[in-house]
């Protein structure tokens, strides 16, 4: 992986830096938040050689990854989850569309708000990282496929998919709740919530998705905590997002 | 134009830490890394500090010294030192003016 990211920047840029950054990434686990910004280190050291050819360039501008992005993706994601979870009942447009975006931006909250909980669980992270991305991908191409080969975008697969998306994204959430209440990185109610959230949300969808022989009056029963953990879930995500704003703001003011 | 530091734009936030973390003496990335998280409880990813460290280097506020082993050290230069105190002692008296305020409101 090291190799890999080192080789994305330019070689001029490597012949200059590639031995001692090599050697720092050696230093520890990379973190998906590490990752991540290597990536668009990658990107500013093209863009900026270039800049840096050109007359009169300041090279103020850069892509970093911080907290603050972190924060304002959880903030956009949990929104969009609000809207979009009681919408989702039929797997629709727009409620199935934005269910994706927010899981998009939610996946990109895990990221920038992950950095320090990755430094004592990092398989942990990267699992919360892992499973929500790869039912994103799964959902679009399976997404894709349906607009391609059956004329409309969500059908019934569209519908198991989209559930498929949830569950992994929710898989995600809990384990990112988990770590980050287990570790204090960021405050630990806002944590509880998007946990107790996440639990209220994935134990009736799993329920009431198994083949069982639920008594009667049981949907009713499995439909309270699933109401409780709709709101719960995007008001955890929005209250992490904005703390992290907030601590990532502190030091912004500084320079 | 403002000080060199500020004219970093995006980056003026990182290398203000990270010139930070050199004034107490010569640091590796890594070094650099740990300092900047500790002392302000906040990440900062490899490819933000390389992109920092490349743009200081340009303008001379810190110089490259002979690699130990695989690993660079980084150290302010002169120019370096005198933005850094300027940049420090304007931050300085920013937050004195607004601690002046804060105790004339409350009283």
């Amino acid at each position: 992986v090291r190799r890999f990211l080192l080789r994305l920047y330019p070689a001029a840029w490597r012949a200059r830096y590639g031995d001692e950054f090599d050697a720092l990434l050696a230093e520890r686990p990379l973190a998906p938040f590490d990752v991540a910004d290597v990536l668009l280190g990658a990107v500013d050291a093209h863009v900026h050689r270039r800049a840096a050819t050109a007359p009169a360039s300041t090279h103020r501008k850069g892509l970093t990854m911080t907290p603050r992005l972190g924060g304002q993706a959880a903030v956009v994601g949990g929104f969009l989850m609000l809207i979009g979870l009681p919408l989702t009942k039929d797997a629709t447009f727009p409620g199935a569309f934005v269910i994706l975006a927010g899981t998009g931006a939610l996946v990109v909250a895990l990221v920038g708000l992950s950095a320090f909980q990755s430094r004592q669980h990092p398989l942990l992270v990267w699992a919360a990282f892992v499973i929500p991305a790869a039912g994103i991908v799964m959902c679009c191409v399976g997404g894709a496929a349906i607009a391609l080969a059956g004329g409309q975008v969500l059908g019934e697969s569209g519908s198991r998919m989209l559930f498929l998306g949830l569950l992994t994204m929710l898989t995600g959430s809990a384990l990112f709740a988990g770590v980050t209440y287990r570790t204090g990185a960021l405050p630990r109610p806002a944590a509880g919530l998007l946990g107790l959230g996440t639990g209220l949300l994935l134990v009736p969808m799993i329920i009431g998705n198994l083949p069982l022989d639920l008594p009667v009056g049981s949907g009713t029963v499995l439909l309270v905590p699933l109401m409780v953990g709709v709101v719960a879930f995007p008001i955890g995500w929005i209250a992490l997002g904005w703390t992290a704003i907030r601590l990532d703001r502190r030091m912004a003011l500084a320079a | 134009m403002g000080s060199p530091i500020q004219d970093l734009g995006r980056f003026a936030e990182p290398a203000l830490l990270i010139m930070v973390s050199l004034s107490e003496g010569p640091k590796h990335g890594y070094a650099i890394m740990a300092d900047v998280e500790a002392g302000t409880g906040r990440p900062l990813g490899p490819g933000t500090l390389y992109a920092a460290l490349a743009r200081l280097e340009e303008r001379g506020l810190i110089e490259a010294l002979a690699p130990v082993e695989r690993r660079r050290p980084y150290r302010l230069t002169g120019l370096g030192a005198t933005n850094l105190k300027e940049q420090l002692k304007g931050l300085s008296e920013f937050a004195g003016l607004g601690l002046r305020r804060l105790r004339q409101a409350s009283r």
